[in-house]
Formats: C-alpha cells, structure tokens, sequence
C-alpha cells in the first residue's frame, strides 16, 4: 500500500479528540453521544434562523462555575449582511 | 512557611513514586527541610525507590497508633542529612487511619521540616482521601495516554471538590520522536485538556530506570530527566525556569557515548 496511504490521521489527534469528548461527557455526567446529540440538535434549531457553519460548532463543558458553553459560528454570508443593515442604519 | 504537597494521579503506574523521591531528593539538594511520607499503605514502595528498604523500623500507622513516637520511625536519607522519610505500614490496610489523623500527622510534621512530600496511593478510595486531607498543594502525574489523563482528569475534579486548588500538572514519559510524529499527544495537548497549570515534564527516559534499579533517585545528575526534576523543584521553590527542551535527548554526543 506504500507509504503515504497507511494512515488516515495521526493517532496522537485521535486521541486527543476522544479524550475531549469524553471528558466533557463526564465532567457533566452524561455520556459522549449524548453530547454529540445535544450538539446536532443545537445546530439544527439555530439553523432555522441564521445559516451557521455547521462543522466548527463545539460545545465545551467548564467547572468553576459549571457552565455549558456552545461556540456557533456563523456564515460569513450573514455576517456581510448585518454590517450593510447596521451602515443603512447609520446613514 | 510549610508546605505539605501530595503527588498523586488516579491510575497507577504513571510515576508518582518516583515523582516523590525525585522531587524530595532535589528539595533537599536547594537546601530545604523534607520529609518524603508513604501514605499508600500496603502497598509501600517508596522506600524501594530511595533504597532506604533495609532501615525500616517503625511507621506511618505506627505513630498514629502511638507505638513510637516520631522521631523514632523517620528515616535519614543516605546523603542528604536534611531529606527524611516516614515508611507506610506493609502488614495493614488503608483502613488504619482516618483522614483526621493524617492532617494531624501532616501538621506535626509541619513543625519540623520546610516540605512535606505526601507519596498517594492509585485509586480514588479510603487511600487517596487520607493522602489528600492534610495538603495545601498538589501536583498530579500523568502520561500522555489516554487512560491516565482520564483517571488525572477525574482527580482534579475530586481535588477541587475537597477546596485543593493549588494544583499543578507533571506530564511524565513523554517521548519526542513520537510527539514529532503525531503518534503521541503533546505537552500541550495534554495542557489544554486538563486546563490546569503545567509545572514540568519528563522524558520517557532509561536513565529512570537504572537509578531505580540502584535505589538513587537521579534529580540534579546531568541526565535529561535528573534536569527535568531538578528544574521541578525550583518552581516548587516559586522560581520561574524555563520549560527544558527535551529534544536533546539523542543528541550526537549522547549517541557516541550510549552506543545508540
């Protein structure tokens, strides 16, 4: 198979994505699918209203306060549109 | 001002023995007054790892049980006057003491010594909270895999919820050959996903285990990680070094001389 083909990713970011998930399941106590549910569903509703980019959501879990923090981004279509709207406004 | 430090990680087998000794030895070196307990009792090993096996007297359970009284169960440590070491108990359990009586003994030995080093069990049971219910600072171990930073993970969680929040983080056994080739998660890496402050790093390093096998810890020896430890201790010490870089591990002159 040759060099190049033998591996998709490296395994030192495999582990560090998995161990992200499941210790943001844990530190909430629920498991890393549910999070990964709650994440879908997230991007599903605020999708009915503003376009987002939809593969840079996370959703992240602090303890001190014990906070549950989603970072949506969103589309830099809308953005564009927001900042011509807010210039109407000023004018 | 005293302090009593416990080193500990949840999973066993990540260093927290030799971490102990490293870091006593390398205390002692910068001139301070420590004393290395065993609080893993049992299972005791630190006195292995000093070489100090053979002095063994009395201990840890025998103070709080009033057998002996302090002085009488710590023992001096070969070379340096001022290192001591309180053995644990092999012939009992973890059941022998309570938490109370650990932050009494911690605050006894407080009175004598500048650094109390609290060597903890592995686990999360009866073990860990008496090693944890004296100290006013903690130093968690881990390695860069994934079910050691998940047990460290866990601990933090539990040191906080016991109002320990001095913690610092010691990633051990890393190994720069592979971090460069992605197999391994970095020192940051593991940084950011425990998101408490890094106080240093040790290389996954033979020399460990040599100094081990003789009962001689190697802080302050010019090997990579007698460095790694010594410059530990002098952040113990709230002096600021900068973070070793490890990749000199197999520098040329360390290739000729090992044969490698």
């Amino acid at each position: 198979m040759g060099l190049f083909s033998y591996r998709h990713k490296n395994t030192g970011t495999i582990a560090k994505d998995r161990l992200k998930l499941l210790l943001n399941a844990e530190r909430i106590n629920c498991s890393p699918s549910i999070l990964i549910m709650l994440k879908n569903d997230l991007v599903k509703s605020v999708s009915k209203y503003i376009v987002v980019d939809e593969n840079n959501v996370s959703v992240k879990y602090t303890a001190i306060p014990p906070t549950l923090t989603a970072h949506i981004p969103i589309q830099e279509t809308n953005l564009i549109n927001t900042k011509n709207r807010n210039n109407r406004k000023n004018r | 001002m005293s302090e009593v430090i416990v080193i500990t990680s949840g999973k066993g087998g990540v260093g927290k023995t030799t971490t102990a000794a490293n870091i006593g030895c390398g205390l002692a070196q910068l001139g301070k007054k420590v004393v290395l307990v065993d609080t893993d009792i049992g299972l005791r090993n630190l006195d292995v790892v000093m070489g100090l096996e053979n002095r063994i007297v009395y201990n840890l359970v025998d103070i709080i049980e009033g057998n002996c009284r302090m002085k009488q169960a710590l023992i001096k440590d070969k070379h340096y006057p001022d290192l001591c070491l309180l053995p644990s108990a092999q012939t009992r359990d973890k059941s022998s003491v309570t938490p109370e009586q650990m932050t009494k003994l911690c605050e006894d030995l407080q009175e004598e010594f500048d650094y109390v080093i609290l060597d903890c069990p592995a686990g999360i049971e009866q073990g860990f909270k008496n090693a944890v219910a004296g100290a006013n600072r903690a130093l968690v171990v881990t390695t860069p895999e994934v079910s050691a930073i998940r047990d460290a993970d866990r601990i933090i969680g539990l040191l906080e919820a016991n109002n320990l929040n001095n913690i610092q983080l010691i990633v051990n056994r890393i190994r720069m050959d592979m971090v460069k080739r992605g197999d391994m998660m970095s020192i940051e890496d593991v940084v950011d996903i425990l998101a408490v402050d890094l106080i240093g790093a040790i290389p996954d390093d033979e020399d460990i285990v040599i100094s081990t096998n003789q009962g001689e810890p190697l802080v302050g020896n010019p090997s990579i990680s007698g460095q790694a430890y010594k410059n530990i201790c002098r952040r113990i010490l709230g002096e600021e070094v900068p973070i070793l870089d490890l990749n000199v591990k197999k520098s040329f002159f360390n290739r000729i001389f090992k044969g490698k």
